[in-house]
């Protein structure tokens, strides 16, 4: 009741700098007294004081049941996984059913037809989880082979639209992660085995469309914001994939046999990536004023993707594609702080700074121990990283302070 | 409060609940028909990230060579009852021959190696070393008319095993 009250007030309070800036032009005009304008904002800074702390106990309110949520649904599939032994084999996949639309339908019900809107999403997300659940009990009761992918794409089919549906951004993560894993499986399972380049270049590619995908649905207001999830994560992709090859060591295991053999249905991928990212940009810039930073939002994945891809195919020694694949990845992380700073996407600008910290820590890691002893590694290590995060907390006040400003 | 989309949910229910209908039918509808053959097997004992434990298990039949056969055909094998009541590969093929009786379907996964659809067994937690550590474990596998296998029951040391 009070989580989806408070999220209508916070939504529609005045920001107290554009406030302000009235009160003081009313006070310059003698519309008011100076009196009267203290007395307003010390009135609506109170005001806003609760309203602030309001909202922050929904957030928590939604993290709370988030995660449990989520332990409740890998409880169930654990549980699942422990083997019911007893049980007749359609029994079993009654229950496992039953218990799916129990879950959905009360989410469903407490989400639209009560005031308990995220204990709602929170039971459809459970519900959803316990979906996956439900089909690896099917596939467990009747010895399905371990590795078949069609058991991942029966679970990802129906919750993506079901994401819509009910509008759960967390449960349009979750399909689009066991969708990640359903492409993984099916490819691992085919006969013809790929290799290092051709599963990166699946992944980058993967990666750079969805964010494409998740911009597209900017063109549909009533969308917009189940886009975000599919930004986030094709985001992620890129930059964890940047972040592994950053590391000499990958290249010097894996540099020598780069690129082998692409099969061609992975250059097929890439094509429609491509086109699905040249498409998307090209719509964006067409249809809207101002698009520029949500075009910079799709091409610096996909940027990044590309400069991957072709760094890998030219290939050179291990260290220096290492420095190369870093120089790609600062370039990337910093055009998406641009992103989330014109975009007033906090995550995207929080992500950002935070995989920058860890690279660099963790390129410190891979050199400093090499060149210092053990004793005086850790000690400047332990100076960089105060020092560091020193400088990435003020970069990234800095950067949501823009933020609110150009608000 | 907001428009509930009931119609459009009540459709994505009705589909997760075929799915789930679906997967189990199919194998039920094989698994209810008298076409069935004993395989002999050694097991191994991993185990699934979703599905818990399971048994890996691996048949005189995985290890036949089908000429022209490539990765990933689907390969036909023909299967004959031996004096000892296992069923044993008489022939192979690309194609269904008429004459054969029984036969099992497969595919080639590599040079001599096919695979079935039948080489995990899920077993209770913790029970997979009772069939690992088995002197004779034999899979008695249903078959449809194409050739597809299910598993139906794992005999350990001449008992049916629950």
């Amino acid at each position: 009741m009070s989580s989806e009250t408070n999220e209508s007030v916070t939504q529609t309070e005045p920001d107290s700098t554009w406030l302000s800036g009235r009160v003081d032009e009313w006070t310059d005009r003698n519309i008011i007294s100076s009196d009267q304008a203290e007395a307003i904002l010390e009135f609506e800074h109170g005001r806003r004081g609760a309203v602030d702390k309001a909202a922050n106990y929904s957030r928590l309110i939604a993290v709370v049941s988030a995660f449990g949520g989520i332990l409740l649904g890998v409880g169930l599939i654990l549980f699942v996984a422990s083997n019911w032994a007893d049980i007749p084999r359609l029994a079993k996949v009654g229950v496992a059913i039953l218990t799916v639309l129990a879950l959905e339908g009360v989410g469903f019900w407490l989400r639209y037809y009560t005031d308990y809107v995220k204990t709602g999403g929170t039971f459809l997300l459970v519900g959803a989880l316990a979906y996956g659940g439900a089909i690896a009990l099917v596939a467990q009761t009747y010895n399905y082979p371990v590795d078949d992918p069609s058991i991942l794409f029966l679970w990802f089919l129906p919750i993506l639209p079901l994401a819509y549906v009910v509008r759960s951004q967390i449960m349009a993560a979750l399909a689009i992660i066991v969708g990640y894993w359903a492409i993984g499986t099916r490819v691992s399972s085919s006969v013809a085995r790929l290799d290092d380049f051709s599963w990166i270049a699946l992944y980058v590619t993967i990666g750079a469309t969805i964010v494409a995908v998740g911009y597209a649905h900017a063109r549909w207001d009533d969308l917009a914001f189940m886009g975000r999830p599919y930004q986030w994560i094709g985001s992620t992709t890129v930059l964890v994939i940047l972040y592994v090859m950053g590391f000499k060591g990958w290249w010097d295991d894996n540099g020598s046999n780069l690129p082998n053999a692409t099969p061609g249905w992975l250059w097929v991928i890439m094509g429609i990536g491509a086109i699905v990212i040249t498409g998307v940009v090209f719509d964006m810039l067409r249809r809207r004023t101002n698009a520029q930073p949500m075009a910079a939002g799709v091409l610096v994945p996909a940027g990044a993707a590309a400069a991957l891809l072709l760094l890998m195919a030219i290939e050179g020694p291990a260290g220096l594609m290492a420095v190369l694949m870093n120089l790609v990845m600062l370039g990337a992380l910093g055009g998406l702080v641009w992103v989330g700073i014109a975009t007033r996407q906090e995550a995207l600008v929080n992500v950002s700074t935070f995989v920058f910290g860890i690279t660099v820590i963790t390129r410190y890691l891979e050199i400093g121990f090499g060149m210092l002893n053990t004793s005086l590694a850790l000690m400047v290590g332990g100076l960089l990283l105060i020092g560091l995060s020193w400088v990435l907390e003020r970069l990234r006040r800095g950067f949501i302070a823009q933020m609110e400003e150009s608000t | 409060m907001t428009r509930a989309p009931i119609r459009l949910f009540a459709v994505i229910l009705a589909i997760q609940a075929l799915i789930l209908v679906g997967m189990s039918i199919g194998r039920e509808t094989t698994l209810l028909r008298d076409d069935t053959v004993t395989l002999q097997t050694v097991p191994v004992d991993p185990r699934d990230l979703l599905r818990g434990d399971f048994v890996v298990l691996r048949y005189e039949i995985s290890s036949l060579s089908v000429s022209q056969a490539n990765p990933g055909d689907t390969v036909y094998v023909e299967l004959v009852e031996d004096s000892a009541g296992q069923w044993v590969a008489a022939g192979a093929d690309t194609i269904v021959n008429p004459d054969w009786d029984r036969f099992i379907r497969g595919t080639q996964i590599s040079e001599g190696n096919i695979e079935y659809g039948i080489e995990a067994y899920f077993v209770p937690e913790g029970r997979g070393l009772e069939i690992e550590r088995a002197q004779d474990v034999d899979v008695v596998v249903a078959l449809d008319d194409r050739g597809k296998a299910v598993i139906k029951e794992i005999i350990v040391d001449g008992e049916v095993w629950e």
